[in-house]
């Protein structure tokens, strides 16, 4: 069931993947972020800002991401992220450390890997 | 919609971040939650609810603080060193206070005002019964008096002291100092000094070595020794530039040379001595010698180690009873009594001060009180802020520390300006104390700013937690849909405001009586009839020469030449001369006692203010003569005899005197019976004194001051009893500086050595006799004003407070149809309720208070009621002004306003 809570500390322990995927190739800003999380995973994964923001300031501090401020015409400036060459790598790493992990939790489980 | 910036701001103190950092945080936070409530607003929510739901979304589990911690703060030995976070809460307190700068004025400069007085007031009570003397081991020191048998103390006679030395076991050493006004000769001129005439002990004794030379040595205490002379530290400096070779030097005292042989090392005697010469050239010209002479002396012992006072005070008693068998003249029915020089020495400043340490005391409380309740009531208005930012994840110790900050930046800010309020009131206070400068120069007492800063300090911290306590127990969601208004904690937080509001009225009321209760005293002072008139009278000294060889009957020839040659002048109405002028706190007590009766037991020898006066003193004063008449040559003239009071009183024995008595001693002593022509002794039966008739009675006048009682008073002739100093009192419509040069030239034609010093009116020297009581008016009345104005913004504060936690309910009884009228009254009605509380326990209080003003009330009783009617008319007064501002504004609220802010 999408909608049904996800566990936190699955949550805590996927989050860099998720925020990594979301930025492979396309910068964005942390609202952004939050909401296509939520939205993406059916609401059954959210991040609030209180944990999103420390979260990015992270990845940024490990020089995974880099933000900077960026101003539209007629908007408030706001800061977008984007993958930094460091990044691309972890991503890369993170996704197949991932997948080897869902396997193996797969073949315990007996939980059909979709 | 909330200030989102603001919010994240507070929430990122604790983590002290640079602040260009923090900046960006913020801006990034904020554009979050603005997102987000736009989303909901466009979603269809409420306001309210769109702003409930952003900042429970904004608090997490895994916490915005904790969160962040990790990765913004700075390196780990940034934070180790000292004071780096500390400052940072500094900072932050400060800034946080300066948001709200009228408030943290005010808490300021309240208990500013609290502290600073406090601070001056207890420095002086400080020194008057905390701290020791500054001498070496002072708890030893004890001062010595005589105890007649009617009850009080006296200066020890000199015989009495050299029997004493003799007699006693609970001394290290003993000693006897008189002080007496004397006559500095010097090229220049000369000026009147104070001369101390004492044992060779004496400064041994307190424990002072000489600053340079020598001190006494017994050979110099003894008849036909050498004149040598000490000077007192202060005297060194004025007049010698404190010269270190300054011995060997000469002084010319009166007609007397002496010979400087030392310099005293710093100390203050209460008495006063300029000079210390040896007690032996003393007896003859003061009359010392006489066993029933008890002048101005006193006694001072250093207790041996170990020697108690209570054992001292035994031991003397035992020695005074053996002397009174020896000497049943003279010491009949006397005893002794031993007391702490530090006892003795406040005992005249003890009432007043321990009554305005009283006062400030409750200034100090009113203003705690006060405070506490400016900070509660920020605490409910900061409830919401608080449950926001325990919301967003603050600890519970990150809120206390930082409210703990800005306590203590408040206590601070208080303590800085209360010290510069007690320098500002110290240095009035000792004008309006000035006995607590001769207990040994103080100075503001640091320790004394430290216990009003901590009293201050915790009130502060305290009730500048309340918010943090609070947040515990707070439910956060509540808390921020009230929109911080009135909820069950702040009920509480309400119920101990009133409390603090109830407790400083009652404090203000009991301030105000006792303001009250003093100024009706002054009145009653002013109102009283002194005796005399005063109007158009010049009071003028003459200091006739001190000399041994002075013939003491050129005294009484001088006062006639002057007063005869005064009376001759146009604008001369009367004209006459005393030896006690009143009001110039210059007493002279004798014995006397019928000698148509048995003689009385010593216990029992009465004694009456004695005075030497010509007969034009009674109509310059306008003081009437009720029965017989007032002196006249045939009364007699003294003859040519030296300044030596044993002569003077041989040869008195051999005539009948004559005296004017007041009528207080004559209804006292001759009640029921017409006094003229009865006869007294003068002095106690030993002294076989001269026979004295009655020859007039003239009316009571005040002698030492307005409010203090009439005695009984004899008056004799100044012809024949010497006047060693008189004061020319002169009845005239001229002015007195004319007088006073007219003085002076007759006094220089006829002896030139004698002095004529200031000029006064009599007017003047009343006003100042009340000097001290009007001070304390002065004091207490400016205590009380304050006391009254905090009482009144507490009240002010708390129903403005109340008032703005009730808008929607006021506005809804309008709606419901009340009128603003009916609003007004009841907020003034709850005002006048917390009013009627604090006045009810004000007078009970100032009931049980009044007691210890009662000594110095004077022609009104301590539980006057008008002064406590008029105090509590007063606070209701006030309490209505306070309330009618938050009441007129309750009255305002439009209804509509207040149910859609619901």
């Amino acid at each position: 069931m999408a909608t049904k809570s996800i566990d936190a500390e699955w949550k805590k322990g996927s989050a860099e993947l998720l925020i990594l995927s979301l930025l492979e190739g396309i910068p964005r800003h942390g609202y952004e972020i939050s909401k296509l999380i939520e939205h993406r995973s059916e609401g059954g994964i959210r991040f609030h800002a209180a944990s999103l923001y420390p979260l990015l300031y992270r990845l940024e501090k490990r020089g995974w991401i880099q933000g900077r401020w960026v101003e539209k015409s007629g908007q408030r400036r706001r800061r977008y992220y984007q993958l930094t060459a460091t990044g691309v790598k972890v991503l890369a790493a993170q996704r197949e450390g991932w997948q080897a992990f869902v396997a193996a939790i797969g073949r315990i489980t007996g939980v059909e890997n979709a | 919609m909330p200030d989102w910036q603001q919010l994240i701001r507070e929430q990122l103190a604790s983590l002290h971040l640079q602040p260009e950092r923090e900046a960006e945080i913020v801006e990034e936070f904020a554009q979050h939650a603005e997102d987000r409530y736009q989303e909901l607003r466009s979603g269809g929510q409420e306001e309210a609810e769109a702003v409930r739901i952003t900042l429970e979304e904004l608090s997490d589990r895994e916490t915005l603080t904790s969160g962040l911690h990790g990765v913004e703060r700075r390196e780990a030995r940034d934070r180790v060193l000292p004071g780096s976070g500390l400052w940072r809460d500094v900072r932050y307190g400060f800034r946080s206070l300066r948001n709200s700068l009228g408030f943290s004025l005010v808490v300021i400069a309240v208990l500013g005002i609290g502290i600073g007085s406090n601070v001056a007031m207890f420095t002086v009570v400080d020194a008057a019964f905390l701290r020791p003397l500054r001498l070496p081991e002072p708890e030893r020191l004890v001062q010595l008096q005589e105890t007649p048998p009617s009850g009080g103390s006296m200066p020890v006679s000199y015989p009495n002291f050299v029997d004493w030395q003799r007699l006693s076991q609970s001394f290290e050493s003993i000693a006897i100092g008189g002080s007496f006004e004397e006559t500095l000769r010097q090229s220049g001129g000369y000026e009147r000094i104070r001369v101390g005439y004492v044992s060779a002990d004496f400064h041994k004794t307190y424990g002072v070595p000489p600053a340079i030379g020598r001190g006494f040595a017994e050979s110099d205490d003894r008849a036909g020794a050498e004149p040598v002379a000490i000077l007192s530290y202060r005297f060194w400096q004025s007049h010698f530039a404190g010269d270190p070779g300054v011995t060997g030097r000469t002084l010319q005292i009166d007609d007397q040379m002496w010979t400087i042989v030392g310099v005293a090392g710093s100390f203050q005697w209460h008495r006063g001595g300029d000079v210390f010469v040896p007690i032996a050239f003393g007896q003859s010209k003061y009359g010392l010698s006489m066993r029933e002479n008890h002048s101005s002396t006193g006694v001072i012992a250093r207790l041996k180690p170990g020697v108690s006072v209570v054992q001292a005070r035994t031991e003397m008693q035992q020695i005074a009873a053996q002397l009174a068998k020896q000497y049943p003249g003279a010491n009949g029915g006397n005893s002794a009594s031993v007391v702490p020089l530090r006892e003795f020495m406040s005992g005249g400043i003890r009432q007043p001060a321990l009554l305005m340490f009283g006062a400030v005391g409750l200034l100090l409380l009113i203003a705690c009180a006060n405070v506490a309740g400016l900070l509660l009531a920020r605490a409910a208005v900061r409830q919401r802020e608080i449950a926001i930012r325990t919301a967003l994840g603050a600890s519970r110790l990150e809120l206390v520390r930082q409210l703990l900050t800005e306590s203590l930046l408040l206590a601070l800010g208080s303590a800085l300006t209360g010290l510069v309020v007690a320098r500002l009131s110290f240095e009035w206070l000792l004008t309006v104390f000035p006995a607590a400068e001769s207990l040994g120069g103080i100075g503001l007492d640091l320790r004394v700013l430290a216990f009003s800063v901590a009293a201050a300090g915790l009130t502060a911290v305290l009730f500048g937690l309340a918010p943090a306590i609070q947040s515990t127990r707070l439910n956060v969601a509540q808390a921020i849909r009230t929109g911080g208004r009135a909820s069950r904690g702040s009920s509480v937080r309400g119920r101990t405001r009133k409390l603090l509001v109830v407790g400083q009225v009652a404090m203000a009321v009991v301030l105000s009586i006792g303001a009250g209760l003093l100024v009706r005293s002054l009145m009653a002072a002013f109102q009283t009839d002194p005796g005399f008139r005063p109007e158009h009278v010049v009071a003028v000294p003459i200091q006739p020469p001190d000399r041994k060889t002075a013939d003491l009957s050129d005294n009484a020839r001088l006062l006639r030449e002057v007063t005869d040659r005064l009376a001759a002048t146009p604008g001369v109405l009367a004209v006459g001369a005393i030896d006690q002028m009143p009001f110039k706190n210059v007493d002279s007590y004798g014995d006397f006692y019928r000698d148509d009766r048995p003689v009385p037991a010593p216990a029992a020898i009465p004694n009456a203010m004695k005075a030497s006066a010509t007969s034009g003193y009674f109509a310059a004063m306008g003081i009437p003569l009720l029965k017989g008449r007032l002196f006249v040559p045939a009364d007699g003239y003294l003859p040519s005899l030296p300044r030596d009071l044993s002569r003077v009183l041989a040869y008195l024995r051999t005539v009948e005197m004559a005296a004017v008595i007041n009528q207080t001693m004559a209804s006292r002593y001759w009640p029921g019976e017409d006094p003229i022509g009865k006869t007294f002794r003068f002095g106690p039966p030993s002294m076989k004194g001269p026979r004295v008739r009655i020859i007039g009675v003239v009316g009571d006048s005040r002698q030492h001051g307005l409010d203090q009682p009439i005695e009984p008073q004899y008056y004799f002739s100044a012809n024949l009893f010497p006047i060693l100093s008189a004061t020319i009192v002169v009845r005239t419509s001229r002015e007195p500086a004319e007088i006073g040069s007219l003085i002076r030239t007759i006094v220089n034609e006829n002896q030139p050595e004698a002095m004529v010093t200031q000029v006064e009116t009599l007017e003047t020297m009343m006003d100042r006799s009340l000097a001290g009581r009007r001070n304390n008016v002065l004091l207490l009345g400016l205590f009380s004003a304050i006391a009254l104005l905090l009482a009144a913004f507490g009240l002010y504060a708390t129903m403005a407070y109340t008032v703005a936690q009730r808008t929607q309910e006021m506005g809804l009884r309008m709606a419901l149809g009340a009128a603003a009228a009916d609003v007004r009254g009841l907020v003034v009605r709850e005002g006048l309720v917390l009013a009627g509380a604090g006045v009810a326990v004000g007078l009970l209080a100032a009931v049980v208070g009044a007691r210890v003003l009662a000594s110095m009330l004077y022609g009104v009783a301590a539980t006057d009621a008008t002064t406590y009617a008029g105090a509590a008319s007063l606070m209701v007064a006030i309490t209505l002004a306070a309330s009618y501002v938050p009441a007129w504004r309750a009255s305002r609220v439009d209804p509509m306003t207040a149910l859609r802010s619901e």
